[in-house]
């Protein structure tokens, strides 16, 4: 009901508006797909995905709204929900939220919110799509000048594990979050802040609380340090010991004309607070490349510390090179160890024609893999600014201490584009892992290589409005975009997707 | 008006899913699931063959990056505190029904020794209502009943699950050794508290004047203390046992005289 209710004064509002100033914009996602659904004896399904998001813009008052549609034959699984609403008022110093709003405190130790545009998570259970989010439900209110910035929020985090239709609403929302954050600018150069938040969660009595201290300064031109010590206000403060509830986060930048670089340290006990409202940063080099995205090390609050190394330098002509060090240790009862080192180098032969190459070594005990060694070399070639070609390849293997053999994991995609709003590719990936599978109800384990076919075509009909339709079948695995880790699932068959903004 | 024709893609359906899910104090739902053999499958495994046991689950996902490093403690507190016990059972469930190889990885990175069952998701939506939960501890009663349902990772709450597996064992020691069994001549009392530490109390009662021994085992049977030995006189007793310097774990208190022997397990916590 409430749905329509939206929708209706949405429109209402809208039509009652006629001010030059208001502003209605918005954007859609459709997807539609038909293939395989593991687990069930009934594995093909036709499933369709829609998400609507809707601005109401007038000078400083805003709304928004967004609608989530899914819909198989299977009725048990389909919802059409009202699954954020907003109200803003925003001026120079001020900006009060009521609604569903993103909010981060400090760097994300003890809360942090995101939406990943366009983004689509699918349950691992019935394979249920919603959007993938975690926004907080409530009320913030904010001021800021050149002096202070002070926010105040109480508010509900998603948990989203579980999609929109889960009954009863707050399995969804099963912790109530009360904060307070406060910066201040000293100088232009030099912040300081600090953090109080209390947390209750359902069917746990009585509340959390903790403290924070954060700090941002340019100590010199071209380089600056940053850092937070987040704790449970029942711990000793500064007590660094596994009996304690704490998270230090500790970093520096730096460049000096074309090198550049950062360091930054982690230090994470007894952290995941609530069912995992906070994503302190995770220090794992976060790869675009779909052998080492997948191979990604998955931050574990309860107890971790580490470290990533990075610099860069670029030179003239465009070229570059990056290397990459990274470490994390988990022990919380039983000591894992991650480790890697990567080095990518981007290479301009000239307008037509560019090269770029990667080679990464780690271990990872959390997996079981031993000198994992990764490369590969992407080519892209274009023609006369009107048409072009670019080949990834990618290989990847590592041993595992209980199996025999090396396992191997083969990436190549292939792209031809008309530019600039045709795009069609064939990517086929290949693996001897055998912890892989080509079918996800079997509980035999498979020997024979693996192999990954799909077949690409994007089109841009115009800067608003792109359709993209997958066919074939796709491999699924851990996947990290912008710190946030999650399970993408197998997929064999076709998909579209058709998205708009207006 | 180009809103409207959106809104217009949209077809007005609305449902809702509420899974079921059972909780504490209802009866356990069976399941039935390959097991783990090597890196392939195994013998099948059910709820009905521990019928009369107290059952341990550990709810994982095989390459859940959390459960691999929070294991160990299903391995090294819940399970062998009572892996001798054979009224206990421990069964890891994979809930993202992955291969076996993933399986026996996980297997081999937590150290885990206790029996693992394969694409077990659909206990995972029996006893939680949803696949969102993993990295969860259950415990069943031998009465078939669910005790114990976790909220949060297995390393969060694992002494309250030894505390609730205790006091199920506790509970069929109590039926099995019930008072009338023991002889009139003298009486060994369930220590309290209990799970303890450091400390706990051991009551005793005896008809006559006996020559009695009061002594604590561990579980491989070598004696860590002698709370009392001699002459005592008829009458109740209490003597406290202070386990500081001790691991965690189960123990065993034994009372011992010329008319009898009587046993019973008390469990430290650190």
């Amino acid at each position: 009901m409430r749905i329509f209710v939206f929708i209706s004064s949405f429109v209402l509002l809208v039509l009652a508006s006629t001010s030059v100033k208001a502003q209605v914009y918005g954007s859609n996602t459709f997807e539609l797909q038909y293939g395989n659904l593991p687990f069930e004896d009934d594995r093909e399904l036709t499933t369709s995905y829609d998400q609507l998001n809707l601005f109401y813009d007038h000078d400083k008052i805003s709304f928004y709204g967004r609608i989530e549609h899914f819909l198989t034959p299977k009725n048990d699984r389909n919802y059409l929900e009202l699954t954020q609403k907003r109200f803003q008022y925003q001026d120079d110093n001020f900006r009060v939220r009521v609604g569903n709003f993103y909010e981060t405190l400090g760097r994300g130790l003890l809360l942090r919110s995101y939406d990943i545009p366009g983004s689509v998570y699918e349950d691992a259970y019935d394979r249920t799509r919603y959007a993938f989010n975690r926004d907080l439900e409530g009320a913030a209110i904010g001021y800021t000048n050149n002096r202070i910035q002070i926010n105040l929020l109480r508010a509900k985090p998603l948990l989203n594990t579980f999609a929109p239709n889960t009954k009863p609403d707050s399995l969804r929302r099963p912790d109530l979050i009360d904060a307070v954050q406060t910066n201040f600018f000293l100088t232009e150069d030099i912040t300081l802040g600090g953090i109080f938040m209390r947390s209750q969660t359902d069917g746990f009595s009585g509340s959390r609380e903790f403290g924070s201290f954060l700090f941002d300064a340019n100590v010199i031109e071209g380089v600056s340090v940053f850092g937070e010590y987040a704790f449970n206000t029942t711990s000793k403060l500064f007590s660094f010991n596994a009996a304690s509830d704490y998270a230090l986060y500790l970093g520096t930048n730096f460049y000096y004309n074309s090198l550049g670089g950062s360091l930054e340290y982690k230090n994470y006990q007894n952290f995941r607070l609530g069912a995992g409202y906070n994503d302190p940063p995770s220090l794992i080099k976060e790869h675009t490349y779909p052998l080492l995205n997948r191979s990604t090390h998955v931050l574990e609050t309860s107890d971790e510390t580490g470290i990533q190394a990075e610099a860069y330098y670029n030179f003239e002509g465009g070229h570059s090179i990056t290397l990459n060090y990274t470490t994390a240790t988990n022990e919380v009862f039983k000591k894992f160890e991650y480790r890697e080192y990567f080095v990518e180098g981007y290479y301009v032969v000239d307008n037509f024609l560019s090269f770029k190459g990667f080679l990464d070594f780690a271990k990872d005990d959390l997996k079981g893999e031993e000198n994992r060694i990764t490369f590969g070399i992407i080519t892209d070639k274009t023609f006369d600014y009107t048409w072009g070609l670019a080949l990834d390849l990618q290989y990847q293997t590592f041993d595992r201490s209980f199996e025999p053999d090396r396992s191997q994991n083969y990436y190549a995609s292939l792209a031809f584009s008309y530019l600039p709003d045709l795009t069609l590719s064939v990517v086929v990936e290949a693996s001897s892992d055998p912890q892989e599978t080509d079918d996800p109800t079997t509980t035999v384990s498979e020997v024979d290589t693996r192999f990954w076919l799909g077949g690409n075509v994007a089109y841009k009909f115009n800067s608003d409005i792109s359709l993209d339709l997958f066919a074939g079948k796709r491999r699924g695995g851990p996947a990290c975009t912008s710190g946030i880790c999650y399970e993408i699932l197998d997929f064999e068959g076709v998909e579209l997707r058709f998205s708009t903004r207006f | 008006m180009k809103t409207l024709k959106v809104l217009l893609l949209i077809i007005p359906l609305l449902s809702v899913t509420a899974f079921a899910q059972i909780a504490v104090g209802d009866t356990a739902i069976t399941f039935s699931y390959d097991s783990l053999s090597g890196n392939s499958t195994g013998e099948s495994v059910s709820l009905e063959d521990y019928a009369g046991k107290v059952v341990y689950i550990f709810f994982y996902g095989a390459s859940c990056p959390h459960c691999i490093s929070n294991g160990p403690v299903t391995e090294s507190q819940i399970y062998s505190s009572f892996k001798d016990d054979t009224n206990f059972v421990a069964l890891g469930m994979d809930t993202w029904n992955y291969t076996p190889s993933a399986n026996a990885a996980f297997r081999n990175s937590t150290g885990i020794t206790y029996t693992l069952l394969l694409n077990a998701q659909q206990s995972l939506i029996d006893y939680y209502g949803g696949s969102g939960y993993y990295d969860r501890s259950v415990v069943i009663g031998a009465d078939g009943i669910l005790k114990y349902k976790g909220t949060s990772y297995v390393n969060s709450d694992y002494e309250q699950v030894i505390e609730a597996i205790q006091t199920e064992l506790d509970a069929l020691i109590i039926s099995a050794e019930s008072e009338p069994d023991q002889p009139e001549s003298m009486k060994l009392q369930q220590n309290y508290p209990n799970p303890f530490n450091p400390s706990t109390v051991i009551s005793y009662k005896l008809a006559e004047n006996s020559r009695i021994s009061l002594k604590v085992f561990d579980m491989l049977g070598r004696e860590v203390a002698t709370l009392a030995n001699g002459i005592k006189a008829a009458g109740s007793h209490s003597v406290t046992f202070n386990a500081t310097g001790l691991s965690s774990g189960i123990y065993l208190y034994q009372l011992k005289s010329s008319s009898g022997l009587l046993t019973r397990k008390m469990m430290l916590i650190k």
